[in-house]
């Protein structure tokens, strides 16, 4: 070997920056625990809490799955997701990128090992009329999207008030990876009691990320709730 | 494409723009690192800032023109509207 050769298995600090790698490394976790593969969830939000929003997810069983709790006083949007809620176990982390609401994208990172699982992507023109939202992978490669259904009922629902429209005909979300939907979020009738039904039944083949699944409920939750 | 660093190994890589004031793994040691350069801190603060200068400020000075004429009519109430200008600038400024 040369004097100017990099010896093997290591790496060339001169190197010119490539992007095929950013894929992060493979990832140990055993995020296969029985809390992120019920098919059903409830979240409720507590309607009272100015500042921090924070909500309850329950499995069916009526078991707290997942506690959220959204940083007070960030100047970007920073929500924790976490097993209880004591808040000892903090399992997700949904970061915006940047300041302004529209148009944002949230990475969400599984904080049990640090590792960006993919983005959310909220669609800034269409989203005023009719949230809207894309799945990103690692990348920000779109992998699928997620619709406010009725464009007619969500016009309504922006110009004459939510909860006039929240009795008729509650809001509805439906998740699709590629075409194929994996997973649909249901709001409830009340408009005194945020309620929403989580459903990734559809996900028979488990194409979703549900750590994505779980991360764009909460997001829907957080900026629904900011919205009403 | 923007370059990056990674603070653990100093391993240099590029990202996609649209990672800005994102989140990423470092591609060597899988390190989690914070992409600077939120686009829109500059417009936020801009707007803020600028809203606060156009509606609230003038009223500001009202309540100061009325309490030098010993208009105390004026002088409260340009007074009160500036006073709620800084407060919902406060709350703009520590709420978000
Ligand atoms: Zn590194």
């Amino acid at each position: 070997m040369s004097d100017g050769q990099i010896p093997e298995g290591e790496q060339n600090p001169y190197a010119q920056p490539t992007t095929e790698n950013i894929q992060p490394a493979p990832t140990n976790v055993d995020y296969s625990a029985p809390v992120y593969h019920q098919s059903q969830y409830i979240i409720r939000r507590k309607v009272l809490k100015i500042f921090g929003a924070a909500f309850h997810i329950y499995d069916m069983a009526g078991n707290l799955a997942f506690y959220s709790k959204q940083k007070a006083f960030k100047l970007k949007e920073d929500i924790r997701i976490y097993g209880d809620q004591a808040m000892t176990s903090e399992l997700l982390c949904i970061k915006a990128r940047g300041v302004i609401d529209l148009g944002m994208t949230y990475d969400v990172i599984d904080s049990t090992t640090q590792q960006v699982v993919g983005s959310l992507r909220r669609k800034g023109l269409k989203s005023i009329l009719r949230d809207s939202w894309t799945i990103q992978d690692v990348n920000d490669q779109e992998i699928g999207t997620m619709t406010e259904e009725s464009g007619a009922l969500a016009i309504l629902r922006r110009f004459i008030g939510g909860a006039l429209v929240q009795l008729v005909a509650p809001q509805q979300f439906n998740g699709y990876i590629g075409d194929v939907p994996v997973f649909q979020f249901n709001q409830n009738r009340n408009p005194f009691v945020q309620k929403i039904t989580l459903d990734y039944g559809p996900d028979v083949n488990g194409l979703l990320d549900r750590r994505l699944g779980i991360a764009a409920a909460a997001l829907v939750c957080a900026i629904e709730g900011r919205q009403n | 494409m923007l370059e990056t660093a990674c603070s653990q190994c100093n391993h240099v890589w590029s990202v996609p723009p649209s990672k800005k004031g994102g989140s990423v793994n470092c591609p060597s040691c899988g390190v989690l690192t914070e992409l600077d350069g939120a686009s829109d801190t500059g417009w936020f603060y801009g707007l803020t800032f600028g809203g606060f200068a156009v509606l609230g400020l003038p009223f500001g000075v009202m309540a100061v023109i009325g309490i030098l004429n010993g208009s105390m009519s004026m002088a409260v109430c340009s007074g009160s509207i500036f006073a709620l200008a800084v407060l919902v600038l406060l709350f703009v400024l520590f709420g978000s």
